[in-house]
C-alpha cells in the first residue's frame, strides 16, 4: 500500500469515527428524513473494509457531497486527530471535516502521481528557469518531527538554503521563508514543525518581468544597499517614483 | 503600518537604466534573528538611473509579519517573490500570511 493510500485510509477512519462519536448525536437536530438517511449511510460505512481503495473513496465522496456534508464545516477535535492519525504520517490537521474529505480524495486520485513524501525529504527548490520565467508555484506544506538537535530555525534554514544562493548580489528569500514559517509555530505541537512553501503565503515568483530582481540577477543593475525601516531623508536624491 | 525601504542602485553600464519595482515586490530583513518585519511594496515604482551612476530611492511597503517588531534601519535584501494578493490593506495581508493555504 502506498504512503498516500495509507494516509487516505487513516483520514477515512478519522472521518468515520467523528460521525460515530459526534455526528450520530448531532444529526438529531436535523429533519427526520435526513436523520434516517444519515443513520443508514453511517451503518453502511461501518461495515466497509477500509483496506480497500474503493471504500476509502466512497467515504470521501460522502463527506464532500453526500449526507455527511451536513457536517462539512465541523472542526476535528485535537484529541481525536492525535488518536486516529499516526505521527509518522506527518500530516497537518485539516481545517474541518470537509477539507479532510477533499484531502482524502486528492490522495486517492493522485496516488500514482507526485509523491508528497519527496517534498518532505527534498530541500525547497524554485522551478527550473525561474530567473527568466515566473513559473506559478502551487501552495504546499508538510509536517516534520524535529530531531533532538534540530530547532525550527535550523531545519527551515537548511530547507530553504537554495534561496540564499544570490545573497552576495542582494537577492535573498531564505530569511523571509524562515520568519514566515516561524511566525506560525506557536500554533503547533512541541517538537513538530509545519513547513509552508512561498505560495502558501500567497507569494509568487516576481522574476522574468523586467523588474528590479530580474535586472539584478541578469547583472543589469547592482544593489549597493537596502535599508528596511530607513529614515525619511534616505532618498534625498530619489527620482520620481510613482 | 507603512515601512520605508531605502535602496541604493548602481548602474555600472554606459547606458541609462530604468528600474521597475512593481507592487507586491517583497524585501526581506537580512537576518531572521533581528526579529523584525519583512515588507511587501504597495505600489509600482519606476526609477531612471543614469549611466555609471548611483541613486538612492525610497519605496513604501506594508508589513508581512504581524508578530514581529517594526524594523528601524536594518539591512535588507530584495527577494524573488511578490505578494500576489489583490488587496494591500494591512489586515488583509496579515490574514493571508497567518492563515497559509495548503494543498494538504
Amino acid at each position: 500500500m502506498s504512503r498516500k493510500l495509507q494516509k487516505a485510509r487513516e483520514l477515512a477512519r478519522l472521518i468515520l469515527v467523528w460521525h460515530q462519536q459526534y455526528g450520530r448525536e448531532r444529526i438529531r437536530e436535523k429533519p427526520l428524513d435526513v436523520q434516517e438517511e444519515y443513520t443508514a449511510r453511517l451503518e453502511a460505512f461501518v461495515e466497509l473494509d477500509f483496506t480497500k481503495r474503493e471504500s476509502i473513496s466512497q467515504l470521501g465522496h460522502e463527506q464532500v457531497r453526500g449526507v455527511f456534508e451536513y457536517f462539512y464545516s465541523e472542526q476535528i477535535p485535537h484529541g481525536l486527530w492525535q488518536n486516529m492519525i499516526s505521527l509518522e504520517m506527518e500530516m497537518v490537521k485539516p481545517k474541518h471535516l470537509g477539507d479532510a474529505g477533499k484531502l482524502l480524495l486528492s490522495m486517492i486520485e493522485n496516488e500514482d502521481g507526485d509523491n508528497d513524501e519527496g517534498e518532505r525529504t527534498q530541500p525547497f527548490r524554485l522551478p527550473n528557469d525561474w530567473i527568466s520565467s515566473a513559473m506559478p508555484i502551487k501552495p504546499s506544506a508538510f509536517k516534520v518531527l524535529l530531531k533532538n538537535n534540530e530547532t525550527p530555525r535550523s531545519f527551515l534554514g537548511e530547507h530553504f538554503r537554495s534561496l540564499s544562493q544570490f545573497e552576495e548580489r542582494g537577492v535573498g528569500g531564505r530569511e523571509l521563508m524562515i520568519s514566515m514559517n516561524e511566525d506560525l509555530q506557536e500554533n503547533h505541537e512541541q517538537g513538530h514543525l509545519s513547513v509552508y512553501n512561498p505560495a502558501a503565503f500567497n507569494f509568487q515568483l516576481a522574476t522574468g518581468e523586467g523588474n528590479l530582481v530580474t535586472q539584478i540577477l541578469k547583472e543589469e543593475i547592482v544593489i549597493e544597499q537596502i535599508v528596511i525601516g530607513c529614515k525619511a531623508n534616505y532618498g534625498e536624491d530619489s527620482q520620481g517614483g510613482q | 503600518m507603512e515601512i520605508q525601504v531605502g535602496i541604493t542602485l548602481d548602474n555600472k553600464s554606459a547606458n541609462e537604466a530604468t528600474v521597475r519595482i512593481p507592487a507586491g515586490s517583497i524585501f526581506e530583513v537580512a537576518k531572521t534573528e533581528y526579529g523584525v518585519q519583512n515588507v511587501a511594496i504597495v505600489s509600482d515604482h519606476f526609477f531612471k538611473v543614469p549611466a555609471r551612476s548611483k541613486i538612492k530611492v525610497i519605496v513604501v511597503g506594508r508589513c508581512l509579519n504581524r508578530r514581529r517588531a517594526e524594523p528601524k534601519s536594518v539591512s535588507g535584501r530584495v527577494t524573488p517573490f511578490r505578494y500576489a494578493g489583490n488587496n494591500f490593506d494591512q489586515e488583509s495581508i496579515w490574514h493571508k500570511t497567518l492563515s497559509p493555504q495548503t494543498s494538504l
